[in-house]
């Protein structure tokens, strides 16, 4: 887990430092960019309103996560017959509004087609990570999960796992009548729908059904077409260590008459869900995030605990803003004190999102709700640190602490005492 | 920064494609492909092609799809591709091997020069073999999009 998240870090810095001669500048760049548009916010979902439309997209409306759901239940009642196949392209979006559980109940045949959420969907599970969701489970694991599946003879390698599911996944992308994605960037001048991923799967998911749903969150605007160079360098150097994702579908519109492939529909559902509370607020800059995972991967916690500590379907440094951002911090300010408040996340995002600093009064406004262990025994501790006699006792009375039957110490065990007092050493020294 | 030649353009091209996986090939190459089913970009079926090929409509069984290629990208080995009327969208994506022509004066170096030359329909950069690193980190290529890719520079 940590090696993993250690692996792309270490590939983001070394692409980003390549493609750009920069970084920095770049990252400011796009901060400005994504900034005035949600400073622009009105006027320009406006103007890719009306393009969408002129392409022959039909565009939604949804305010909140059930509108979303029911709107995208209703179109796939519309379009298709009952036990119908749909295919998914990973979006975090249709995450966070906890779509497929829906489409389910409804009788669908909804089939994730990532590799790594069909995964995910098999073992019933969540994503861990938003952009690499199985980082969390190893090989054999998955192996068990296609063995148990039936999707082909039991075997370890990834290469024959991945052709497992394609097979198994080729006939799904054949028989689907919906296909459901999200949306990476919308493009407000000329109302492209641009999508990007690496396996292929997205572009048959939105190719090969007849109705194309994208959700998308009304924060994901460009302005120009001319701003997308930029931030598809961004995007990939910063996720995944690429200079480009292998394919980057800039979706117009459906199909013309004569073409053979390709949806007859599209359909956009444009998804508030408190995205504009956030705007109104003080965290509002969290709303520049492009999803690219980069936070994640560089921070300290994370790559400790993995996603699902979160508690979220937004995790790590992104997660930790967000999430009590959209939902309150009542429910969610405790994400706050998960962290170090180190600047990694700041350092590496490519739209420069001051996290750190939002962490902070997230923590102050978490703790005057009364919605952080603020209680007797951090009291207890903040006294005992503040004196040094007492505070030295105190450990001696530790490996007691955590042998005491409570919920705080049955997660933890004492450290390891390794060398001898700092303090006289320090003394000590020559 | 004087623009760069034609020639070394396509030199930049095919490192960056190499690198991915993807290979630039000649005409005389795909001569050598015998007895593999082929699901064409209608376009294309225009072009002379005598090679141990033979002709399918469908996408799903064939074992090579061709397609034209709007321009190709020297800075990232991308080829863009614009879904015009009568294409077959499927035949990049389905067949494991993708074969794509592009003409040798449609390079460009950087992807802002691609973006200008974006036309108002469906298109898709494309840039190198199918991948994910999904399962433990480890690379796999052509996951559902195809393994190969292969692109011929057409010069007449």
């Amino acid at each position: 887990m940590r090696l993993a998240s250690t692996r792309v870090a270490d590939a983001r810095k070394y692409t980003l430092g390549r493609v750009f001669d920069d970084v920095d500048k770049a990252r400011h760049y796009a901060a400005s960019i994504k900034q005035y548009v949600l400073d622009n916010l009105a006027p320009l979902l406006t103007q890719f309103e009306d393009n969408c439309r002129a392409n022959g997209i039909t565009v939604h409306w949804a305010s909140t996560a059930e509108e979303a759901r029911k709107i995208i239940l209703q179109l796939c009642r519309e379009n298709s017959d009952p036990g119908a196949t749909i295919v998914k392209g990973k979006s975090m979006a249709t995450e966070e509004i906890h779509l497929n559980p829906t489409l389910v109940e409804a009788g669908f045949d909804v089939v994730e087609t990532d590799l790594g959420e069909f995964v995910v969907q098999i073992d019933g599970d969540t994503p861990s990570h938003i952009v690499a969701p199985i980082i969390h489970k190893s090989r054999i694991q998955v192996a068990q999960s296609f063995q148990r599946e039936k999707l082909g003879p039991y075997s370890e390698v990834p290469e024959t796992l991945a052709m497992q599911a394609r097979e198994h996944l080729r006939t799904k992308f054949q028989q689907a009548s919906i296909g459901i994605s999200g949306v990476n960037f919308g493009i407000a001048e000329s109302g492209r729908i641009v999508i990007v991923e690496n396996e292929g799967n997205n572009r048959l998911s939105t190719t090969t059904p007849k109705v194309h749903i994208a959700l998308m969150g009304i924060e994901k605007i460009l302005p120009r077409e001319s701003d997308l160079p930029l931030f598809l360098r961004l995007l990939a150097g910063s996720a995944t260590g690429q200079k480009l994702t292998v394919y980057t579908h800039l979706i117009h519109g459906p199909r013309c008459p004569e073409e053979i492939d390709g949806p007859d529909q599209i359909h956009l559902v444009m998804l508030d869900n408190g995205r504009t509370r956030v705007l109104n607020g003080p965290y509002r800059e969290i709303l520049r995030c492009i999803r690219c995972g980069a936070c994640l991967n560089s921070c300290p916690v994370y790559r400790h605990s993995s996603g699902h500590a979160y508690g979220h379907v937004y995790s790590g440094p992104v997660g930790a803003v967000l999430a009590p951002a959209m939902e309150g911090v009542e429910a969610m300010g405790e994400l706050a004190k998960a962290s170090t408040l180190c600047g990694s996340c700041e350092e590496v995002c490519p739209v420069a999102i001051p996290i750190p600093a939002m962490l902070l009064r997230l923590r102050n406004e978490a703790t005057a709700a009364g919605s952080t262990n603020s209680g007797i025994p951090w009291q207890v501790v903040a006294s005992l640190a503040k004196n040094d006699r007492l505070w030295r006792a105190a450990l001696i009375l530790l490996p007691l602490a955590t042998k005491l039957p409570s919920p705080w110490s049955k997660v933890r065990s004492n450290p390891e005492r390794v060398g001898r007092d700092f303090r006289r050493w320090f003394r000590g020294r020559p | 920064m004087p623009p760069k030649d034609i020639r070394s353009l396509w030199q930049e091209f095919e490192t960056n494609l190499s690198i991915l996986g993807g290979r630039v090939v000649s005409w005389t190459d795909l001569s050598k492909i015998e007895g593999r089913r082929w699901c064409v970009d209608f376009r294309v079926g225009e072009l002379p092609l005598e090679c141990g090929l033979y002709e399918t409509t469908d996408p799903w069984t064939a074992d090579v799809g061709i397609t034209f290629g709007q321009l190709a990208v020297a800075e990232t080995g991308t080829i863009l591709i614009s879904h015009e009327s009568a294409d077959r969208r499927l035949a990049s994506l389905a067949p494991p091997l993708h074969i794509a022509i592009v003409r040798d004066e449609d390079i460009v170096q950087a992807l802002e020069e691609a973006i200008d030359r974006l036309k108002p329909c469906n298109s898709v950069l494309i840039t190198g073999p199918s991948r994910t690193a999904d399962i433990e980190g480890e690379l796999v290529r052509g996951v559902h999009g195809p393994k190969e890719i292969w692109i011929v520079v057409n010069r007449t």
